[in-house]
């Protein structure tokens, strides 16, 4: 039984991290078609934001909110200094965006390196106790409030993205950019802004995935790249562009990783050897992934 | 003591940097920044001016002594690189103040490794091309391991400032191909050592397991030397547990822990990861509290945690793992690193040149550099069989901090009696035990206003540490530094002060 609670346990908060994560990887590609491979440094700087705001004195919802509003404006400037310079381009054919994403990634965190510091940092819960509940032992498991905030926080960020992409203007115009920017662009769609507000929202996604993950992670310099390669797998494992696909892929990877660990002392070896494998086998099967969409070449 | 100074002296006294140049000895193992390929690498010339009036080297050309130096100078570990500059430029001037050697100036050649393994590779080729070059400062650039074949091959000595070839055997004797390698850093293996040796004879401890990061031990070499270490002093390893770097979850190791019920349990690793892994033992009810409950089953299972100089030797992870971190934790240092004692030069010299305090492992590399060069003046020539011979037999050195030697069978500069043990403690004052103990008096000055820190066991390791530095000692117990323990009436300090 304690070992069933802890694969449980395990799998969705270690799941519902790297979901957090691909988030924001999946929300640039379902309105672009490019894998903003800066999410992960935005990620860190959303963090930092916090971590600095929060030292100044102000409490951890209200540091929360400012790195939320912050992140949105950071989301903007890497779309205008990574993708904007490209001008008119098709992602499929054009791969500048690997080289120019990559690149705003590295000088972020090494602005964070040169002006805050290195060292990793601590941020308090935005909630360490619910009418005085902390802790809770269930078979010898412990379950903390700031994990149950975490896992419920990606679901219902799940939700929220999913009503987003399918029940608002914004959301179709989302889609209608990704599958012709031309078209959309005839249609009256403003597309430059399309993508600008894409931008945005993944910034606020990641402020908000940084504070959420960092009372099991903290802020630090290299959760973009270790975070951020788990959370590229989950997105494409689960479907590039699919907000159901990155948590499902995040909770493959979560749970593929708990319970090798449960089952060997050499989980630190072999959890990643497995979840490749994982990936794998469903990349054969699903080569779009489980939600992805193959894409058709019309003729 | 301004604030500032007070905040640099308790950094020094956990030595930080450690935990960075462990990192990038470990990473240089894994091999991960090639894989990352985020290397911003870019060579730099740091060249000093020349001076006149220079005698006769065999070998040697123009006025200047050129010392190649591989070191991350961009990248995760880009900090390594800082420490190794401020500590060379620093000790650069103090020698070219004094005249230099032989009446020639040194001159700094630098080669950036950023994170990957090749840059290293590829520096080390070009430098060691160079006649020029009298020997390399290797300060904990990635790409030593891949690099070793060309040592046996060139015979030019490298000084392995922050790499650790001694714990598994690639060194000297141990590799006769390796005889041009000296090195400075505190060895893995040396560490756990000490580690078992206060755990079984100081704390009585019988059993041991180990959580170890196969990100920067690939070869997971770590549970190898913890179990010979163990064995040494009768303690059995009854549970040994792998993560890779910036693990979120340590639930089912821990489940199977808890079964085991270790006495001790160590974790190498690096300090977030420390954290985090005290942080859910103490949320699942396990924090360590004293060693008489550590070793009582019955009061449930509260083992004492030990870590490595780079993870609990780091003071961020007191600093992110708040309350989670106890006073009692341990971790193993060695002397020459307690930078802050006033007759260790370093701190003099980058105060006086750079205008800097030293964070913490600014020793190794001028020694390293005084090592090399201290060679060419006794050989009186820059050939590399007679400079490495020279090197070997030109006995004790003293230059940035503590005495050290190199002989023709120890090719490494720390010996056991050079180790210590390192513990936390907070402000607050000690953990409540019987018999108490006493602080140390840098807890009534410059940690007051700390919450938390380290402070140096001084007992456990005393007469080893006597043997190896009797004047630098001498010091420590006259001024009070680190944990005393309760002193008898004979002026010794007592064994059974100390057992939170």
């Amino acid at each position: 039984m304690t070992d069933f609670v802890q694969i449980l346990v395990s799998g969705l908060t270690v799941g519902s991290v790297i979901a957090l994560v691909a988030f924001g990887y999946n929300l640039v590609f379902a309105s672009t078609r490019i894998v903003n491979f800066a999410q992960g440094s935005m990620l860190v700087v959303a963090g930092y934001i916090a971590f600095a705001v929060a030292r100044a004195g102000v409490p951890i919802w209200g540091a929360f909110a400012i790195s939320v509003l912050a992140s949105l404006g950071v989301g903007v400037l890497v779309e205008v200094v990574a993708i904007k310079p490209l001008g008119r381009f098709d992602p499929s054919t054009n791969v500048g965006w690997i080289l120019t994403t990559f690149g705003v990634a590295l000088i972020a965190v090494d602005i964070i390196k040169k002006t805050v510091g290195a060292e990793a940092r601590r941020l308090p819960p935005l909630a360490d106790s619910i009418f005085g509940w902390k802790v809770a032992k269930i078979s010898g498991v412990a379950v903390t409030v700031p994990d149950v905030l975490l896992v419920v926080s990606a679901l219902l960020i799940v939700v929220g993205l999913e009503l987003l992409q399918t029940r608002t203007a914004l959301g179709r115009a989302f889609r209608a950019v990704a599958e012709d920017r031309q078209t959309a662009g005839l249609m009256g769609i403003n597309t430059e802004l399309m993508v600008m507000i894409t931008f945005a929202l993944a910034g606020a996604l990641a402020a908000i995935g940084a504070v959420l993950i960092a009372p099991r992670l903290f802020v630090k310099l290299d959760l973009g790249v270790n975070l951020g390669i788990q959370a590229f797998i989950a997105a494409v494992l689960g479907g590039l562009g699919s907000t159901r696909g990155a948590i499902v892929g995040g909770y493959i990877i979560g749970f593929t990783t708990a319970i090798v660990s449960t089952i060997t002392s050499e989980g630190g070896s072999w959890g990643p050897v497995i979840v490749f494998v994982v990936f794998l086998l469903v990349l054969v099967v699903r080569p779009a992934g489980i939600f992805g969409s193959p894409a058709v070449e019309k003729v | 003591m301004n604030p500032e100074q007070g905040r640099d002296f308790i950094e020094r006294q956990v030595n930080k940097d450690i935990s960075r140049r462990h990192f990038i000895q470990w990473a240089g193992k894994a091999g991960i920044g090639s894989a990352a390929a985020m290397s911003l690498s870019g060579a730099v010339l740091a060249a000093c001016g020349s001076g006149g009036g220079s005698k006769k080297i065999a070998g040697a050309t123009g006025d200047t002594l050129k010392v190649g130096v591989i070191a991350p100078f961009s990248g995760i570990g880009a900090f390594i690189g800082t420490v190794t500059t401020n500590s060379l430029s620093a000790a650069v001037q103090e020698l070219n103040a004094r005249g230099g050697i032989l009446g020639r100036k040194i001159a700094l050649v630098n080669r950036d490794t950023g994170i990957d393994p090749a840059n290293g590779v590829k520096a080390y080729n070009e430098l060691a091309g160079d006649p020029n070059i009298v020997g390399i400062l290797w300060c904990g650039g990635l790409g030593f391991e891949q690099t070793q074949e060309q040592f046996a091959r060139d015979k030019l000595p490298v000084m392995a400032v922050f790499n650790d070839a001694w714990s598994d055997k690639r060194l000297y004797p141990d590799d006769q191909q390796q005889r041009s390698v000296f090195q400075f850093l505190i060895p893995t293996r040396m560490a756990m050592d000490t580690l078992a040796q206060y755990a079984a004879n100081d704390r009585g401890y019988k059993t041991a397991a180990l959580i170890n990061d196969v990100v920067i031990d690939p070869r997971t070499e770590n549970q190898g030397f913890f179990n010979a270490s163990l064995a040494k002093v009768g303690m059995k390893s009854v549970g040994y547990e792998s993560y890779q770097l910036g693990n979120s979850d340590f639930g089912p190791a821990l489940q199977r822990l808890k079964g085991a019920r270790p006495d001790m349990l160590a974790i190498f690793g690096l300090s977030g990861d420390t954290a985090n892994f005290v942080i859910q033992i103490d949320q699942l009810g396990s924090a360590y509290i004293d060693t008489p409950t550590a070793k009582d089953p019955s009061k449930g299972w509260h083992p004492h945690i030990f870590g490595s100089p780079g993870g609990t030797g780091d003071h961020s992870w007191a600093d992110l793992a708040k309350d989670s971190a106890k006073p009692g934790t341990i971790t193993a240092w060695h002397v020459g690193g307690l930078v802050y004692l006033p007759e260790f030069a370093i701190a003099g010299w980058m105060k006086k040149y750079l205008d800097k305090l030293p964070t913490g492992g600014e020793e190794s590399p001028a020694d390293g550099l005084y090592t090399l060069l201290k060679g060419v003046e006794k050989a009186g020539t820059t050939d590399r069989t007679r400079l490495v011979q020279a090197i070997e037999t030109q006995g004790p050195l003293r230059f940035a901090s503590s005495t050290y030697s190199f002989t023709a069978d120890r090719h490494v500069s720390k010996t056991p009696d050079d180790m210590i043990i390192v513990t936390l403690e907070r402000k607050s004052g000690p953990a409540a035990t019987t018999p108490p103990y006493q602080l140390g008096h840098e807890w009534s000055t410059e940690f007051a206003r700390y919450p938390a820190g380290p402070t140096q066991l001084v007992r456990p390791t005393l007469d080893a540490n006597k043997r190896s530095q009797p004047d630098v000692m001498k010091t420590v117990i006259t001024q009070g530094w680190g944990t005393q323990c309760t002193k008898n009436p004979d002026g010794t300090l007592s064994k059974e002060c100390k057992i939170h």
